[in-house]
């Protein structure tokens, strides 16, 4: 089933006089269950891509259509509603909030959703366990490395059981021992559970884990293919 | 509810994330309150001594006199049998005291030099009366029951008369009938009040020396109502019109009777609320600056809230309890250092010997120098809502401005 449908996007960042073309012209199609890593060098439209996908910001033209809705034309809160249902994110900078613990960072969505106390704690639980923070439920962002900053993220992306996860560089901030351990873990967590996770990545050790790799340079796609087969010739130059 | 309640939770702890802070702040907010609460106690304090000091030198709370009386004031304005209005005043609790007088107009004479004065017959017996003049006595003594020849005269009258105790001095003026009158008093003593026109143009005499002198076997001109308390007047007021409406008298509230202390009291009140307005401001201005910096430092942080699924609507009620919790930490403290304060200054006092003279003289009434705090429950509780007002009011600046960041915007440029 197509969880994502991105039809000829295009996105242009005006300042002033000056337009900055990032994206151009992109056709992308994700099947439910994917683990597919978007790559490519620093300012070729990862981010922006993603961000698009994730309804944070509309594309100047094109559409992009989650399980069949058009996301381009959601009103805010529509938008802040699919996202709050249908979506998970894990960014760069960890981005929990400081003043919760990692049970209630988790905890966050599944409060904003208004899922029982059973329920979330059961889930909550859960999910640290999974992630293997057993233990470390009590502690706030800054008593935690970074690498289980990242879990925390990832366990509170897969709280409300999105169709889809969309991790912008999960990996940038951790080594990269902690990194490929994160993104065995994410993996382990798309093959259990199904969730599809795209990811942001100009790291090679996460794009060798992926099963489909997306090459974007200067806001095109140059090559999309599943690990194993050859990549374009920009797989190797980031 | 629950994501009201994790809202709530949340803003709580936002709060204590710099606790200097928000420490200094609910200290600033704190003092604000506490200034104006002592402030608005010292200002009421203040007024309330002028006032009883105004009714008790004046025509009591509420004033019984002839129809007319206050329009044009003449000594053929009588009230000849005043036992309807005592019979109107028995059963009414608030009634502390109440005090039948002659009050009329005419010149003191001497064989130096004369002066036009305001005279008042009174009842000698009468606690009322003798309690306002006599501490104010310098020679002399007050009134006695059969002193139906004697006056009591201000100093500055003694000494434009050049006349002292013992010596005599002539009233002349029209009797009730409109026919000229005099009669010979001895000065028994004098009086210095601090008050100008006490002390030039006033005299005190015995009911039955007055009505000697306006030709009259009985009546009065004024009956002076003196209440437990001042704030009881407007009841009272309504229920002695209700009872005297037939008769040829005007029941009148202290305001009327003395418009230029109600005036200076008004006045007085408008420089306190001026104030309170710069407080207000400070208050304000000392919320806005720590909701503001703590929402500018956030930036990032909301934006991934609101990249997670919060709506915009949940982030802005998020800022608004920051702001809520800020205000009730802070008129707790407030109120704990502003009672206090008046407690203290309710009890001992706020002694201003050292500014200003012994007596003070403020709109033709005497206060004490020694400023005792009053602060009524309706004062407090609308100062406390005016104090939470203003600082939702504060908030919503920032959070406004919190929930139209764009996500996108405020994770990846801040």
């Amino acid at each position: 089933m197509e969880i994502i449908r991105v039809e000829n996007i295009t996105k242009i960042y005006r300042q002033d006089t000056i337009e900055i073309r990032a994206l151009s012209g992109i056709n992308l199609s994700l099947e439910s269950g994917e683990f597919a890593v978007v790559a490519g060098p620093s300012g070729s439209g990862k981010s922006t891509l993603l961000n698009l996908i994730g309804g944070l910001d509309r594309p100047t033209e094109g559409r992009i259509l989650l399980a069949g809705e058009d996301i381009t034309r959601m009103g805010k809160g529509r938008l802040s509603q699919l996202r709050l249902k249908k979506m998970g994110f894990i960014f760069q900078s960890y981005n929990l909030i400081p003043v919760l613990t990692a049970y209630e960072n988790t905890e966050f969505i599944l409060l904003l959703q208004g899922t029982s106390y059973q329920k979330r704690r059961q889930r909550v639980m859960g999910l640290l366990k999974e992630v293997g923070l057993k233990g470390l439920e009590n502690r706030r962002p800054y008593e935690m490395s970074g690498g289980q900053q990242q879990r925390v993220a990832v366990a509170r992306a897969l709280a409300s059981n999105p169709d889809l996860i969309l991790a912008d560089e999960p990996t940038a901030n951790l080594d990269s021992k902690t990194g490929l351990a994160l993104i065995d873990m994410m993996r382990s967590m798309n093959k259990s559970r199904g969730v599809t996770f795209l990811i942001s990545t100009h790291d090679t050790q996460v794009m060798n884990k992926a099963r489909r790799v997306i090459l974007l340079r200067d806001g095109q796609i140059t090559s999309d293919a599943p690990v194993g087969e050859k990549l374009g010739q920009d797989n190797t130059s980031f | 509810m629950k994501t009201i309640w994790i809202l709530i939770k949340l803003a709580w702890r936002n709060l204590w994330r710099n606790v200097r802070r928000t420490l200094i702040t609910m200290v600033a907010i704190g003092l604000g309150l506490a200034l104006a609460m002592i402030s608005i106690g010292l200002g009421d304090g203040g007024h309330q001594q002028m006032i009883e000091s105004g009714v008790r030198m004046g025509a009591g709370h509420i004033t019984v006199q002839p129809l007319g009386y206050q329009k044009n004031p003449s000594n053929d304005k009588i009230i000849l049998n005043e036992a309807p209005v005592l019979k109107a005043l028995k059963d009414i609790s608030q009634v502390r005291e109440v005090s039948l007088r002659i009050v009329g107009k005419g010149l003191l004479s001497s064989a130096a030099n004369s002066s036009g004065v305001t005279f008042r017959g009174v009842d000698p017996s009468e606690e009322g009366d003798k309690s306002f003049l006599a501490p104010h006595l310098i020679s002399g003594e007050y009134l006695a029951l059969r002193d139906t020849r004697d006056i009591l005269i201000g100093e500055k009258l003694a000494q434009k008369l050049k006349v002292s105790v013992g010596k005599k001095a002539v009233l002349m003026g029209q009797d009730a009938s409109g026919e000229v009158s005099s009669a010979l008093f001895r000065v028994k003593g004098i009086y210095k009040t601090g008050v100008s026109d006490l002390d030039r143009y006033f005299c005190v005499i015995s009911l039955e020396g007055a009505r000697h002198f306006l030709g009259l076997e009985q009546g009065i001109t004024q009956v002076a109502i003196y209440l437990g308390s001042q704030f009881e007047v407007e009841k009272v007021l309504s229920l002695l019109r209700s009872r005297l409406g037939s008769l040829s008298v005007e029941v009148l509230p202290w305001q009327e009777v003395m418009p230029d202390l109600l005036r200076f009291v008004q006045l007085d009140d408008g420089g306190n609320y001026l104030f309170l307005g710069i407080i207000l401001v400070i208050v304000a201005l000392g919320i806005l600056n720590t909701i503001l910096m703590s929402v500018l430092e956030r930036t990032r942080e909301f934006g991934m809230m609101l990249a997670l699924g919060l709506s915009p609507r949940f982030l802005f009620l998020m800022i608004i309890f920051e702001t809520t919790l800020l205000a009730l930490l802070s008129m707790v403290f407030g109120s704990a250092l502003g009672f206090g304060g008046h407690h203290y200054f309710a009890t001992v006092g706020l002694n201003l010997t050292g500014f200003t003279a012994e007596r003070l003289t403020l709109a033709g009434t005497i206060i004490s120098p020694i400023l005792y705090s009053h602060l009524r429950p309706m004062r407090v509780i609308g100062l406390l809502i005016i104090i939470f007002l203003v600082t939702i009011v504060t908030g919503l600046y920032p959070a406004v401005k919190a929930s139209r960041l764009a996500p996108i915007k405020a994770i990846y440029q801040y």
